[in-house]
């Protein structure tokens, strides 16, 4: 069984949001109990990771990705350099993740990335398992 | 009297008014990348807007948006002033910097090609705005921004060439903005989008201020002058609208801010015999001195047309409004809030039976006259 469902988010700038829940009922919404589920982000300058931990992780990871990929202005792409080096983290720490559904529930913590907000971002579900 | 036998250029200009910024700004969008260098937008610390007439008038109409949008000190200045009076120490102090845009729809006026090539020489980072790709503007700038607009449209006396020098220097102050992330990339497409709708909403009331234009011009046309009132962004506006004055029926015209006209002008005598044309918008930090303007001038007993976004109601009773639509963005206002004088200069015009820049007049004609704007002694002070 296959399901698919698009969560909508109000971002902030170069910023995570936690989605933990929203997929969690999502998963539990479509009445999947074991399988996998797919979290995607359908815009562009944006990704979706796993990150154990509290907000101090978080916090770090951010941090981090921006020391490995500082705004520019010296990328090709020129729309702005918030903009690069955004689309960049989102190739290199990836558009979407997959998770395992066991029993209907989910483990760790699932955060939306978006690196070039503040804006209004949609992010796709997608649930396979039975 | 039969409107139909009156219809004038500036009418003519304003039916077509979304078209043009459409164009225009189909056209200034296929450019910005090239024109703005993410490198150079950066290196700009400043932002000097010049150009001659309405060219300069958009730089002071479009002052707000840029500073608005991009948080750069942005400086609308006279060519004359930037070309011959401003210190040189004011450019290319650092490179790339200041950003200098330079204004003329022909690219041929002396006196803006002084401005770019002096600020080039300096090291300042110059972007011409002009129609003509190929002319000494264009060729004395680092960058050229071309308007676009089509050969051969009716563009005498300017009103669509205000709207295209203001839409371009709109769409460049949000890529400035897009580039160094003081608006998200939703911001940016808004603000776009919302300068296309706001036109929209503005012509679609083009036919309704005709009307009123009409109207107005027969109770104004035997007035002894126009005196024009308004602050900030609508003090280009207001400047705008005496320089049509001038240029359709060679009327006599002051303008001022709402401040300083309580100061002087106010003092005119026969105040019955003078026309004041207010602009005013509800968002503006000045409203409440235009309110206390506007009463005085009810007092004085001046016939009196206001343009702004407030309801009538707002008013005092008589005078004649010309409600325009609110914008999203209040640094839109002044894009086309010149509308509605417009069409009234064009009726006096005709209804006086007077040509436009006194054409077929002799005294205003000589090589001398004839040769001042674009002809006259050209000097770089670098």
């Amino acid at each position: 069984m296959v399901f698919i469902t698009d969560l909508t988010l109000r971002t902030g700038s170069d910023a995570a949001s936690e989605i933990t829940e929203a997929v969690a009922a999502a998963v539990s919404g479509c009445g999947i109990k074991n399988g996998t589920v797919t979290v995607e982000a359908v815009c562009p300058a944006a990704g979706v990771v796993r990150a154990a931990g509290d907000e101090k992780v978080v916090y770090d990871v951010v941090k981090e990705m921006r020391r490995i990929v500082p705004a520019r202005i010296n990328f090709k792409n020129e729309e702005s350099p918030e903009n690069a080096a955004g689309c960049i983290k989102s190739t290199l720490f990836g558009a979407s993740v997959t998770c395992v559904v066991k029993d209907g529930a989910l483990s760790g913590g699932i955060y939306f990335m978006d690196y070039d907000g503040p804006r209004t971002c949609t992010c796709r579900v997608c649930v396979i398992g039975e | 009297m039969n409107k139909k036998e009156f219809e004038t250029s500036l009418l003519r200009q304003a039916r077509v008014t979304e078209d043009m910024i459409r164009c225009v700004y189909d056209s200034v969008t296929r450019q910005l990348d090239e024109a703005l260098p993410m490198k150079e937008i950066f290196d700009a610390q400043k932002i000097f807007i010049t150009g001659c007439g309405d060219s300069w008038l958009a730089g002071i109409a479009c002052k707000a948006a840029f500073e608005s949008i991009t948080k750069i000190e942005t400086y609308p200045m006279r060519a004359i002033e930037f070309s011959r009076h401003l210190s040189g120490k004011n450019l290319g102090y650092s490179p790339n910097t200041p950003m200098v845009l330079v204004i003329s729809y022909s690219g041929e006026a002396t006196r803006a090609v002084e401005c770019a090539q002096r600020a080039t020489a300096r090291g300042a980072n110059t972007i011409a705005i002009t129609n003509n790709p190929n002319s000494r503007l264009a060729k004395a700038c680092n960058h050229v921004v071309c308007v676009g607009l089509p050969e051969g449209g009716e563009y005498f006396p300017g009103g669509t060439t205000y709207n295209a020098s203001m839409t371009a220097l709109m769409l460049i102050a949000m890529r400035v903005g897009r580039a160094r992330n003081t608006i998200s990339g939703e911001d940016y497409e808004d603000m776009r989008a919302e300068l296309l709708s706001f036109t929209h909403a503005v012509q679609e009331k083009v036919e309704q201020y005709d009307d009123a234009a009409f109207e107005l011009a027969q109770k104004w046309k035997d007035l002894r002058c126009i005196d024009f009132i308004g602050d900030y962004s609508d003090y280009a506006t207001a400047f705008f609208g005496s320089a049509k004055v001038i240029e359709t029926y060679g009327g006599y015209t002051t303008y001022d801010d709402s401040e300083d006209w309580c100061h002087i002008n106010y003092f005119l005598s026969q105040p019955e015999t003078i026309g004041r044309v207010v602009i005013t918008n509800k968002s503006t930090p000045s409203y409440g001195r235009v309110q206390e303007t506007l009463a005085a001038v009810k007092l004085l007993e001046s016939p009196c047309m206001v343009v702004s976004d407030a309801e009538a109601k707002e008013f005092p009773q008589g005078f004649a409004v010309f409600t325009t639509p609110t914008p999203k963005y209040f640094w839109l206002n002044p894009l086309l809030q010149h509308l509605p004088f417009d069409l009234v200069s064009g009726y006096i015009a005709a209804m006086k039976g007077e040509t436009a820049f006194r054409d077929g007049i002799e005294a205003f004609q000589t090589p001398l006259g004839q040769n001042r704007l674009k002809n006259g002694t050209e000097i770089t002070i670098v």
